[in-house]
Order: structure tokens, then sequence, then C-alpha cells
């Protein structure tokens, strides 16, 4: 009997949640804020995400995992309230819980990581959360920082914004993006892999985009300990020239348009943008920043918003980048 | 009480390591988590009873290299479809269970029959 009793002591930590519905496709980003995606190839295939919408009934929040492999996909995601057990894999298709918040907390919780496969393989993930500190009658509306407008209606003409075939998208194993594309003149399909870290002082950029002719701004990038890029222009630029990069450290209304610059989130209207540009094919390439002058402390990029521009500078897509593991 | 015991010190022992594994060691996602922890008592139960089966009746070179056969193989191939699988179907958790009973089973098996050898 002793056995019996150690062995009930011992904390189960395995968790069952209900599955709320099923399709066969991801939910659409509609509305500011972007959704927070990734995808897993490796010991399964498929992406999970998690968005905040605002409608006229309110704000919603989603959480979604979308498996896209022939075999079943067993997971839990606590913090997301999802789960599929052994015994009843998710087949292909989506399993999401969408549920009425009254108001998105400004910061996502960076510490929402996903298990998968039986024996748990971990995956970092990152979901939106309430914000438990708003007050009951705040809720509902629009997330601060971001336009105005409509992000699927052109704001300068007014048109909707079809969208259809042409997809964007920014990946990295350990950070999450998604752009929205306020274009209908947009060739197909882009494809934009991107992904920063800060290490010993330097912002790491790997970016590879096609159509080659496409830039990514960076703009209103949010440190963990303030930091302005602007003040190491030069060395972005010495940086650069080694690189053989074309790098435009530059203000928004520089460089887009005013029927772009009414797309961007008020943040970065006032904000430097850093301007990417690949020149070719595919570029691949580190920019030292030199944080560490002037500061004396180790500097880590939690968020910045990207705008994806075409040859002319034309703002095709925006989206968000964060960094999944917190500092 | 105070007899039984002291005459089980190596099964009580096992039970605590087994305690501290589970602590450790991910269990299958979802219900079937509860389910293996359910049946790691159960195989404790039919181990600590084989083991008074076949105390003094059989050859204790020959039940030391069974227990060890079983512990190791049953471990070996229970791990390997552990993290090998990544969806298991019906067939293979039955498997898994069945290597699973097997293993913790031989491990009880063995304390029990250490604690008769020990005892007065």
């Amino acid at each position: 009997m002793r056995c019996a009793s150690v062995f009930f002591a011992i904390p189960f930590f395995t968790l069952s949640y209900s599955a709320c519905s099923a399709d066969d496709t991801p939910p659409q980003d509609l509305h500011p804020p972007p959704a927070l995606t990734s995808d897993v190839t490796v010991n399964g295939k498929f992406r999970f995400g998690s968005d905040a919408e605002t409608y006229a009934n309110g704000t919603w929040i989603n959480h979604w995992v979308c498996n896209m492999d022939d075999e079943g996909l067993v997971f839990v995601w606590e913090k997301a309230r999802l789960s599929r057990p052994t015994g009843n894999p998710l087949p292909k298709g989506c399993q999401d819980d969408p549920h009425p918040v009254g108001k998105v907390a400004e910061q996502p919780d960076y510490d929402a990581p996903i298990r998968y496969t039986q024996s748990g393989r971990n995956r970092s993930a990152a979901i939106y959360v309430p914000d438990t500190t708003a007050s009951p009658t705040s809720g509902g509306g629009a997330q601060q920082a971001q336009p105005a407008t409509d992000p699927n209606v052109n704001p300068g003409t007014g048109t909707e914004n079809k969208g259809d075939g042409a997809q964007g998208k920014i990946n990295g194993n350990s950070r999450f993006r998604t752009i929205f594309l306020n274009s209908d003149n947009i060739p197909t399909p882009i494809d934009v892999n991107l992904d920063l870290s800060v290490e010993n002082d330097t912002l790491n950029v790997n970016l590879k985009v096609e159509p080659s002719y496409l830039k990514v701004a960076l703009g209103s990038m949010g440190w963990v300990q303030s930091g302005d890029f602007v003040a190491n222009v030069e060395a972005i630029y010495s940086a650069a020239k080694e690189k053989d990069l074309e790098v435009l450290v530059t203000e928004p209304t520089k460089v887009l348009g005013s029927e772009d610059i009414a797309w961007i989130p008020n943040v970065s209207k006032t904000e430097s943008l850093l301007l990417l540009s690949t020149g070719k094919e595919v570029f691949s390439s580190e920019i030292g920043l030199g944080l560490k002058a002037g500061i004396g402390a180790t500097m880590h990029l939690r968020t910045a918003t990207l705008f994806i521009l075409d040859g002319d500078n034309g703002l095709i897509g925006t989206g968000a980048y964060s960094a999944l593991t917190p500092e | 009480m105070w007899s039984f015991i002291t005459e089980n010190k190596f099964v009580e022992g096992m039970a605590v390591i087994a305690a501290v594994v589970g602590l450790f060691f991910s269990a299958p996602l979802g219900m079937e988590g509860y389910f293996q922890y359910g049946l790691g008592v159960v195989a404790a139960f039919l181990g600590i009873l084989v083991a008074n089966r076949i105390y003094d009746k059989y050859n204790s070179g020959v039940i030391v290299a069974v227990i060890l056969a079983c512990i190791l193989l049953s471990g070996f191939f229970y791990l390997y479809l552990f993290y090998n699988i990544d969806t298991p179907g019906l067939p293979i958790q039955i498997l898994e269970g069945f290597l699973f009973t097997l293993f913790v089973g031989a491990f009880f098996c063995a304390a029990r029959l250490v604690d008769r050898s020990f005892a007065p």
C-alpha cells in the first residue's frame, strides 16, 4: 500500500482543454495588432498563432493551431487553453478558441510555450492576453500605436484591398511576425524572411527578400534598455559599407508618401526608420550598431515595427517583430 | 505495522525513486498522462505479486537475468517509441503501456525479492 500512496503523490502536469471549433484554414488577421504566428516543421507540420481583433461587438482574442500534416497532431498549449491528447489528435485542420476580452494588454505574454508530440517537445510561443489593469469601461477600443484606418481599406483611395494571391510572411525560428498587405498592386508571391537579434552589442540582421527590389524598414524599435539607434548612424554606415549593403536612416515623411504615412502606427511617425535595401536577390548580413558606446549596458531588442516597401518606396505591408525571449 | 515497514525497505525506496523520476519525466500529453501513472501503480503491485510467487522457486541467477533483461529491453523499446513516434495510434499506445508496465514491474519485483532475501 505504501508504494501506491507514493505514486498517487506524483503531480499530474498534463491538462486537458476543450476544442472550440475546427476549420481547415488559419483564421485571417483582419485588424491590428498583427497576429503572432509561428511555424513548426520538425516532428510535425503545423502553424500556431494568437491574434486580437476588434469588431463592432468588442475586442476578441483568438488562439489557434492549424495542423498541416496528414498525421494527427497532439499538443498542449496551456496558456492558450488548447490541447489535443494522444488519444484524440488534431486531424488536418485548425482548432481555435476565440473569446471576448475587455482590452488587450499592450505587451503579449512571451512565456506561453506549446508542447507537442507525445513526448512533449517544447516550442516557445507568445500570446495576446487581456489587459487586467484596464477599467471595464475602457474596453473594446482599438490598440494604441496602430493605424486609425482599417487595414483592409486603402487609406488613399478608399478602395478595399484585395490581397488575393499575394502572400506575405516574415519567418524566423524564435520570433513571430505577420504583415498586412495593404495594396492590391502587389507582386506575388512576396517572401520576406527576417530574423533580428542583438548579441554582443551587435544588431544581427538576416534578411531574405524576394522580389529583390523590395525593401524592409524598421521603425519604433523597442529596447529593454532604452537606446536610440539614430545616435549610431556612423556605426550603421560603416558596418553597411563593409557588408556592401544599402542602409538608410531617415524619417518616415522623407521616405513614404502621405497615403502611406496614414498607415503606419503613430509611434513610428516621429521616429527614424532604418531602411534596408537588398539590392540583390538574397541578403544576409549583420549590422553593428555599436550600442554599447555611450550606453554602457547590454541592449536587448524586444520589438520593432516593420515596413515592406516596393522599389518606389511605396508601402505595401506592415508588421511587427517581437523577440520571444524576454530579457 | 512497524515490521511491515522495516521488512519492505527496498520496495519503499523504489517507490520514492519512482515518485522523484515521475516529477521530471514528461508523461504523454492529455488524459493518457493520468492513465500512465495509474498504470505505474498497477505495475508495482504486479511486480511485487510476481516476486512473492517466484521467490525460492527458481535459481536466483536466472531470476536476476530475466529481471535485468526485462528492465533493459522494455525500457529501451518504450523510450524508443515514446520519443520517435510523434502521434501514436492505439496499437502503439497499447504496446507502450505493456512495455511501461513490464519496466516498472521488473523494478518492483527486484526490490521485493531483495526485501524478502533480507527478511529474518
